[in-house]
């Protein structure tokens, strides 16, 4: 087993911006798996037999159980940001995000369900000490050296090999940080700015105020990715490790089985980050696709704001959190169910298009409470609205759930307007 | 040891039936025990007398009431299916409050460790295997769902499409009734559910109801790894020296005594019998009964003290097949109440056979409606109300091993109102004004109709080992290998029908179980 490299976090500055590649990764992550989730086929007249369905239905639950965690995970990097006086990330960089963001070893891309799929997410998630090859494609890209040396007073990219890798670094450079400067220098977020689980029923989500709480949230992180002391079967490492396992049974009785839909990435407009993207050419697609992204646009805007509150009230927060959790079930999950059965278009025949979570400008935060709310309730109307007409001229039924559930959500809000 | 499996499962309802279902195609060794028989299929099933008089499918057993200080015969069923071989196919998500803590007037209703959203992608693949019938948007106090209902809302018949366009007119929100049977009305000569009038209350010959047989048992059954025992009734479970694990499930099966040894133990026996089993399993581990430290198994006996009432269609009521319409306007407030009142839906229409000839309801319409009117007339409903946790609600052990159930109503305040909201709508929906009686204050039984059809509570989840005997994965806190599926691991019980609800757990945990056998 191979030692993992020391990370430098030695100043605030530097843990905050490890801190927020964190956040990005565990937000990326997220994505990736729900995209793999979209693409699984959910019909018999797709191909698969009823067991195989099953088993999909099966794969596509526990992925998105993965998927959720993840997000309990982005919570708690968030209380430990707010916690050392940075604010909540929520950016990251479009798909494919190769290693020119992150160290070499640490690529994310979109990828349909299948053994690649699953196989590099088992490697970006393998416990500590575990040697994986990360799956076809995914190589190693060498990322230029840094030019400063260790006297730099801005932060500089770190080598971490894995998600854990990477926490483990951060826990160390909190421990020295407080060792040198003192708890109460480290921690100097407002206590009662934390989130704490019981807006998501998370009763792993802690508040963060000292170090012991930081390092709980960071091990539960960790855990519930790698796995605690070696085991591994109940985190995600050991979920993906078991999905893995059955898909490949399944295929050995069946090499004929394909439980994905022909699924690519598939921009409606090409993102200046994103070097050769497939473009939808189907307008419907594209409709669909934007809807998709308008969507995620504004559960990012709820998230944030639910972080990064000013004057709610714990009823209000908690209509804020209820409004991201059914906007990720109610409109995210039917619509992009809805994506990935349809064409990109003429140009890319047979292919269907896979959401891409663009991702347009560089913050989504609405920092003033009434204003905010109104912005929000705008939005989900306006989607609400979007979503009809598009279900008025195609006639998709999950347009019409889509359409109610923002309804609902917009009212959910109305009151705090 | 008579046998060695990966899972065993200790009733076929609602939790054990889907649970079967839901775990068969893993290929593990499964074993059901039901204490019962498959119902039999006989024209008797849609008998008004034989079913609903007679109580021809009402399984022999006595419980006994404290507070009455005498026994009673329980509305059971043990039967292949479980209650719901009995039941309406009334299959409703709970709300998205549900899960939350709800003050009452008469109390609080507690918070579920987990939230609506985590019972959501579980709730649709429930309504999928159990084939329900609706259409979202309709009912403004539903919760947000990923996807459609997978068929398409049964039709109200002429007087209840009236119904609903009266409630709608007077500014209420009804909406179709969420329904299990397996109906095909774009295409009826192919359709195997006939919309008769005898689905809720009655068992059908046809299988033509959603219900744990046919859509949870018989689908799981056609896969070899699965086993069913029948007449085979679970006595004890018996754990290792420690106290940590289930190590035999002991039970008798034609006169003699069979054990049986699983990897994993599920109870899923029905609130009151899962708590008798496990209060029937102590030992020098557990003093109080398995998986007891906490003393809540038995406690917090909830079970929809629901209303079955009876209003007076101005016009003759030819419905058939009544409940496909549903209404919670009154679910979280009333016009004049700030608190939760309930659901009001429809049930299986009254019909003459079920009167008592005697004088009370004569009476109570006398002078002008004798009953015959009053059968043609009949427009039924049912009010439910959410029954709140007590612990001293619970069910014990009598000395000859028997279930004691102490029950008190706990909600009676909201389900006073509930009944005072519907009776002041009379006028307005074309309904005899005055005329609301109670079915039980007329009809030839005196059971009333749900009887303990919803029971729940008696072995409640949570995240604190203190105050819950399972985990919020339905394991028993103190076990590593127990546990129970079915309506006992509720906290709370909603105002609606638990079924869905159950079986949507049962997938749940199913989930967890295949990726805890691996």
């Amino acid at each position: 087993m191979s030692a993992e490299v020391p990370i430098r976090a030695d100043s605030r500055e530097e843990l905050v911006y490890l801190l927020s590649q964190a956040s990005e990764l565990e937000h990326g992550l997220m994505c990736e798996y729900l995209f793999a989730m979209f693409s699984l086929k959910r019909q018999a007249k797709e191909g698969p037999s009823a067991d195989q369905l099953e088993a999909a239905g099966r794969w596509d639950r526990m992925i998105s159980g993965v998927a959720a965690q993840e997000m309990l995970h982005l919570a708690l990097v968030s209380n430990l940001l707010t916690a050392v006086g940075a604010v909540p990330h929520f950016e990251r960089p479009n798909f494919p995000q190769q290693a020119k963001y992150y160290p070499p070893g640490v690529q994310l891309a979109l990828v349909p369900f299948g053994e690649r799929a699953l196989r590099h997410f088992m490697y970006l998630e393998r416990p500590e000490g575990f040697e994986l090859a990360d799956a076809d494609g995914f190589r190693v890209v060498q990322a230029a050296a840094p030019i400063t040396g260790d006297d730099a007073v801005v932060p500089v990219e770190e080598d971490y090999a894995t998600v854990g890798h990477l926490y483990r670094g951060i826990e160390q450079g909190l421990e020295r940080l407080v060792q040198r400067h003192g708890e109460q220098r480290v921690f100097v977020g407002p206590p009662d700015a934390q989130i704490t689980g019981t807006f998501f029923r998370w009763n792993e989500l802690i508040p963060v105020t000292d170090l012991a709480s930081a390092k709980l949230a960071i091990e539960t992180i960790v855990e519930q990715g790698e796995g605690a002391r070696g085991d591994w079967r109940n985190a995600h490492f050991g979920r993906f490790h078991r999905i893995l396992e059955e898909f490949l049974e399944l295929k050995s009785k069946d090499p004929a089985f394909e439980p994905a839909r022909p699924v690519v990435p598939a921009y409606v407009r090409p993102p200046a980050d994103v070097a050769d993207p497939v473009l939808i050419s189907e307008p419907t697609t594209a409709r669909v696709a934007d809807l998709f992204n308008g969507t995620y646009e504004v559960l990012l805007q709820l998230l944030l704001r639910f972080f990064v509150h000013s004057d709610e009230t714990a009823e209000e927060l908690t209509m804020l959190a209820d409004a991201a959790k059914n906007a990720m079930f109610g409109v995210l999950k039917p619509i992009g169910y809805l994506l990935t059965s349809l064409p990109v278009g003429p140009g890319d025949p047979g292919k269907v298009a896979g959401p891409t979570f663009d991702f347009y400008r560089t913050a989504y935060l609405l920092p003033h409470r009434h204003a905010a709310w109104v912005v929000l309730h705008e939005r989900l109307t306006g989607l609400a609205e979007a979503c009809a007409t598009v279900a008025a001229e195609t006639g998709h039924e999950a347009l019409d759930t889509a359409e109610g559930n923002l309804r609902s959500l917009a009212g959910l809000l109305a009151p705090g307007i | 040891m008579d046998g060695q499996y990966d899972v065993i499962i200790i009733g076929t309802g609602a939790g054990g039936g889907t649970l079967a279902r839901h775990l068969a195609p893993s290929g593990k060794r499964i074993l059901l025990l039901e204490r019962g028989d498959w119902l039999p299929r006989e024209p008797e099933n849609w008998s008004t007398v034989d079913v609903f008089v007679d109580g021809r499918y009402v399984s022999p057993d006595s419980w006994y009431d404290p507070k009455a200080k005498s026994f009673f015969q329980p509305q059971v069923h043990y039967f292949v299916g479980g209650a719901t071989k009995l039941y309406g196919a009334a299959l409703y998500r709970m709300r998205a409050e549900d899960f939350g803590e709800l003050r009452h007037h008469d109390g609080l209703s507690p918070a579920w460790p987990i939230s609506y959203a985590d019972m959501e992608p579980y709730y649709t693949t429930a309504e999928t295997m159990y084939e329900v019938h609706g259409a979202r948007g309709e009912d403004p106090t539903e919760a947000p769902a990923s996807a459609p209902y997978p068929y398409p809302a049964v039709a109200h018949e002429p007087r209840i499409q009236q119904l609903s366009d009266d409630l709608a007119a007077e500014g209420f929100h009804p909406f179709h009734a969420p329904c299990g049977i397996r109906v095909n009305e774009a295409d009826l000569p192919y359709s195997i559910c006939v919309k008769c009038g005898a689905c809720d209350g009655f068992p059908c010959p046809l299988h033509a109801k959603s219900d744990a047989e046919v859509s949870g048992v018989r689908p799981a059954l056609e896969h070899a790894n699965v086993t069913l025992v029948r007449n085979a009734r679970v006595v004890k479970l018996e754990t290792n020296p420690e106290g940590t694990a289930v190590t035999q499930v002991v039970t008798e099966h034609d006169g003699e005594t069979v054990r049986y040894q699983g990897d994993i133990v599920v109870v899923s026996c029905g609130a009151a019998n899962s708590a008798k089993l496990l209060l029937a399993s102590a030992s020098d581990k557990h003093p109080k009964g398995l998986a007891n430290s906490s003393d809540q198994v038995g406690r917090n006996f909830m079970y929809h003290d629901s209303q079955a009432v009876l209003a007076l269609s101005k016009e003759p009521n030819p419905t058939v097949f009544q409940k496909t319409l549903a209404f919670n306007d009154f679910y979280f407030h009333g016009p004049d109440f700030d608190y939760p009142m309930g659901n009001i839906q429809m049930i299986v229409q009254s019909q003459a056979a079920m009167f008592r000839g005697e004088k009370p309801l004569e009476t109570k319409f006398a002078p002008n409606w004798a009953l015959r009117d009053v059968a043609e007339h009949a427009v039924d409903f049912w009010l439910s109300t959410e029954d709140l946790p007590l612990p001293d609600n619970r069910v014990t052990l009598g000395p000859d091993g028997g279930v004691h159930l102490a029950y008190t109503p706990s909600n009676p305040t909201a389900a006073k109102q509930l009944f005072q909201q519907l009776h002041s709508m009379l006028a307005s929906l074309r309904m005899q004004p005055g005329h609301l009686a109670h079915r039980f204050a007329y009809l030839k039984t005196d059971i009333p109709v749900a009887g303990c059809a919803h029971q729940a509570g008696t072995v409640r989840f949570g995240s604190d080992p203190a105050t819950s005997v399972l985990n919020p994965d339905c394991r028993a806190h103190e076990l590593d290998n127990l546990y129970v599926v079915d309506t006992s691991f509720f906290p709370s019980i909603s105002a609606v029908n638990p079924a869905l609800t159950a079986m949507a757990n049962a997938v749940r945990v199913g989930d967890h179980l295949l990726q805890r056998l691996g």
